[in-house]
């Protein structure tokens, strides 16, 4: 084989003096690493997009799912409980009936006697009443794969309204706007590490809102302000205060930032010494506003806008000399009494909160900060109250405490939506709320009916938006929304038996989701040898009704960019053969020499079968360190993508924020293996024409 | 003494463009440190038989045993490279390889090593000062001389240390002188090295210095 490689590689070695074979095989590298690079791109791609849309299918829906059937609703098991004392005469579900001390709550003795048609019991051989959901978490345990666990879920339906109340221009001004949506409503299991994986991050907006409806509930406006909405709580002083605590001690404050009316340059925050240049606003002849912008740059267009709004306006030069101002007005303008000077909107500033200043505070505007920054240059630095600034920017604590009032992404610990006494109950909505204008702190209701005698009445659970998640691609995903499992057992209400088998049962979470479909195999097998198997119906995400569709589609398209990617190899190794015939041609004397020193017909093959192989090897490592290339820099391509095509490559509702860039193994080693097959396929047409030239002719004496 | 090299009714014949009968019952054996000159006119088949019996060119039909091995029964590429070495007119040199890759390519076909320490390596520094190339061995091959490119060819034929020397109007190309040095050469490895050669020629100097001459003529070989 050496003397075979030794050839081969001398071939491949670009010469002038084969010029138009060393162009060929240089265009046929060229033209494979590029297919190896887009197959492997495209294939890597798409993986992660599949990946990451199970990941969020499967989050909110367990891979395997156990639903008992309409038998277990009409069995002696499930009916008895209405009918028996010790069940206080109400159905249990699944979670009830796991928690249950007896599986038969009936007592003869003391209950009423049942119907002639009421189910008849269904027994074990032995006697014992079988019992589908203790014996079904038996069977599920008894299951050997990674990580297994049974979970009861509860989804039920609610109403849920809104209410937004937003500050106006000014802050006397208050805005308010409702949001009313039918939703699907899920007890959030707290261990289910893969919906807490899917939270969203919270913005400087959110918290900003959640203070506010925090001093709201605190300053309770008139009445009717609150119409339709009527919250029966508002908190205390006491409450104010602890939840003030509570929120500063979860988040690191990293800006503080002025609000649009402007921020007030108190004496005490005036720079030592320094020049500051901006607008004043003149009335009667006199200034009495003047506003500072963040750099002498934005000057003229924060003229621009003062004189919009339709004030007078002049430039203005403050001076200051050992914390003292002096004002100069160009036009000669003189100042009013009292007259103020505001920090334009938007400028930053490096808090420290004063916490001494929460034990006190009756309002946000009593809440002190050390505040730090620059403008204009002029270091500007003092203690202020928290009024006309707003949160700029938060890193939220990772190690949160038990009283915090959102929910933020964490996969170290278990999740909680938490309640609050005053808000209500917390609820985790779908991300898409945000484009609705709704942020952490949004109160309002989940309400339902309920039979009261003879008329439905309706009831309401107090709500507060606590968090947001990504529900992917999932098509009920921006209706459901999750709340506490007590929450959700509140608003089971009278559901009939078809929103029933909708809507409780088992989750079974896998740390593997490949192995989901053997689950639900053997699953069913040991729920039948358990003879409860007429009871539950078991599924893997596979088959529900709204994966489907889209796992199906995923996989036609890839099957076929996989087709289309064989033919473009095929195509492009075919070059391989033209090189390869003309290499041949090029090389029939020395083929002649070769075979008279004893080189046999099967070497001189093996030489234009390497040749092949190798071009095939070169474009492989080629087009994969491309691809690698690629993948690491994937954001910019998709940038350069958006900024040719004047929007949005790639739509982050249905790819994420940001494509996946793991590189697939089974793609890669796909591409690879295809890549060198066709090309040592390809190799062999020229390798069998090679070992078949006879040497004779051409070592004939001339 | 059994022959080293012995034809045993050696037929050939052309099929196409239409059938011409080349060689006739061709009988012949070499014996060890023998050396035969085959002559006569062109086109008599002479480069036909030498590729024949340098398994080159199969036979239409007859045996060929070299070394006793029939190539009827062995493979005729390895028999070639162990036994038998080949000089041509027109020398036959791969243009991309260096003298000493040239030399060299042989032992590299018949899967010995060729490192600096080698067997092969040592005789093929060896052959090259006998044939006095020991300066060129670096050299590309298209640059030598026509002399030197026939004496490069010499010492890569003896490369692998064969039996046989089949030489094909070794100094066809050449000029007097030069062909004089490359004969004196070749007879020197016929004996020194003990070497049996068969040699095809027009040239009737380099044929009396052959033991036997037989001269091809009809398709049969006469002496």
């Amino acid at each position: 084989m050496r003397f075979e490689l030794t050839v081969a590689l001398k071939y491949l070695v670009p010469r002038w003096k084969q010029l138009s074979v060393s162009i060929i095989s240089l265009i046929s590298i060229l033209v494979i690493s590029l297919v190896v690079w887009l197959v492997v791109l495209f294939l890597s791609v798409t993986e992660g997009i599949e990946k990451k849309w199970v990941d969020e299918l499967v989050a909110l829906n367990a891979p395997v799912r156990m639903a008992p059937t309409e038998a277990y609703y009409r069995s002696y098991y499930h009916q008895i409980d209405s009918l028996s004392y010790d069940s206080n005469y109400t159905s249990k579900t699944i979670g009830e009936k796991l928690a249950a001390s007896s599986t038969d709550p009936y007592d003869p003795s003391f209950d009423m006697e049942l119907l002639y048609d009421f189910p008849p019991p269904d027994r074990h051989p032995d006697g014992r009443l079988k019992d589908p959901v203790k014996e079904g978490y038996e069977a599920v345990r008894s299951l050997q794969y990674k990580g297994i666990s049974p979970r009861e879920y509860e989804v039920n339906f609610g109403n849920l309204r809104l209410q937004l109340l937003r500050e106006g221009h000014s802050s006397e001004d208050l805005q308010q706007t409702f949001l009313t949506q039918v939703s699907y409503i899920a007890s959030h299991d707290q261990q289910n590490r893969r919906v807490a994986a899917m939270i969203s991050p919270l913005e400087a907006a959110d918290y900003n809102n959640l203070l506010f409806t925090l001093a709201q509930i605190n300053t309770p406006a008139e009445e009717e302000m609150y119409e339709p909405l009527h919250f029966p709580l508002d908190s205390t002083p006491d409450q104010f205060r602890s939840n003030l605590k509570s929120f500063f001690e979860n988040i690191q404050l990293d800006a503080l930032i002025t609000k649009e009316e402007g921020f007030e340059l108190t004496p005490a925050l005036f720079p030592l010494d320094g020049n500051l240049e901006g607008v004043g606003l003149v009335r009667y002849g006199q200034i009495y506003k003047v506003f500072l912008p963040q750099s002498t740059q934005e000057l003229p267009s924060l003229n621009e806008r003062l004189a919009a709004y339709g004030y007078t306006t002049t430039p203005i030069h403050l001076l200051f000399e050992e914390e003292q101002m002096h004002l100069s007005s160009e036009e000669g303008y003189l100042t009013s009494q009292g007259m103020q000077i505001l920090l334009d909107q938007a400028i930053s500033f490096k808090p420290q909160l004063v916490e001494k200043s929460l034990n006190t505070a009756g309002s946000l505007d009593e809440i002190r900060f050390k505040i730090e920054g620059k403008v204009q240059n002029v270091p500007i630095s003092g203690e202020t109250y928290y009024k006309h600034l707003e949160i700029g920017a938060v890193t939220p604590k990772q190690n949160s405490t038990d009283d915090t009032l959102w929910i933020q992404p964490c996969t170290s610990k278990d999740s909680t939506v938490p309640c609050d006494q005053i808000l209500g109950d917390g609820i985790l909505v779908a991300k898409h709320f945000k484009n609705s204008d709704v942020r952490l702190g949004d109160r309002g209701y989940l309400s339902y009916y309920s039979q009261a005698g003879s008329s439905m009445q309706e009831q309401r659970v107090p709500v507060y938006v606590a968090g947001f998640y990504d529900p992917g691609v999932m098509p009920i995903g921006n209706k459901l929304l999750f709340v506490d499992p007590k929450v959700s057992a509140l608003l089971r209400g009278n559901m009939t038996v078809a929103d029933q088998m909708l809507g409780n049962g088992i989750n079974i979470w896998l740390e593997n989701l490949n192995d989901a479909s053997l689950v639900k195999e053997e699953l069913i097998k040991s729920l039948e040898a358990r003879g409860i198997g007429q009871y539950w119906s078991v599924q893997s995400y596979h088959d529900y009704e709204f994966t489907r569709p889209i796992l199906e589609q995923l996989h036609s398209d890839k099957n076929l960019f996989t087709l289309i990617a064989v033919i473009i190899l095929l195509v492009a190794c075919s070059n391989i053969i033209s090189m390869l015939i003309l290499l041949v041609n090029d090389k029939k004397k020395e083929i002649g020499i070769l075979q008279s020193m004893g080189a046999s017909p099967r070497s001189i093959a093996t030489i234009f079968g390497l040749c092949g192989f190798v071009t095939g090897v070169i474009s492989c490592i080629l087009g994969t360190a491309a691809a690698i290339l690629t993948l690491k820099n994937l954001q910019s391509l998709v940038s350069l993508l958006s900024f040719f095509q004047g929007r949005d490559a790639f739509q982050a509702a249905f790819y994420g924020s940001s494509l996946p860039n793991d590189l697939s193994y089974s793609a890669l080693i796909f591409v690879l293996v295809a890549t060198l097959v066709i090309s040592l396929l390809a190799g062999i047409i020229p390798a069998v024409k090679a070992s078949r030239i006879r040497p004779t002719e051409i070592l004939k004496s001339e | 003494m059994d022959p080293i090299l012995s034809a045993k009714k050696i037929c050939k014949t052309f099929n196409s463009p239409y059938e011409v009968e080349v060689l006739k019952n061709i009988n012949l054996d070499l014996f060890p440190s023998q050396s035969i000159a085959i002559m006569g006119a062109s086109g008599e088949g002479k480069s036909t038989l030498l590729q024949i019996l340098g398994t080159l060119e199969e036979p239409s039909s007859g045996d060929l045993l070299v070394s006793g091995k029939s190539v009827l029964k062995t493979s005729p590429s390895s028999l070639r490279n162990q036994h038998i070495g080949f000089v041509f007119q027109a020398f036959n040199l791969l243009d991309d390889y260096s003298v000493l890759q040239n030399i060299l390519m042989p032992a590299l076909i018949g899967g010995k090593p060729i490192h600096k320490h080698s067997v092969a390596y040592k005789h093929a520094m060896d052959l090259l000062k006998r044939v006095g190339l020991e300066k060129r061995i670096d050299f590309p091959t298209k640059l030598l001389s026509g002399g030197e490119k026939q004496r490069a060819s010499l010492a890569r034929a003896l490369c692998n240390n064969p039996d046989i020397l089949l030489a094909d109007e070794p100094s066809g190309n050449l000029d007097h002188e030069t062909s004089q040095h490359i004969h004196d050469l070749l007879f020197s490895f016929v004996k020194d090295f003990k070497k049996s050669l068969i040699v095809v020629t027009h040239d009737d100097a380099l044929a009396s210095l052959c033991d036997r001459k037989l001269i091809l003529s009809s398709g049969n070989l006469i002496e």
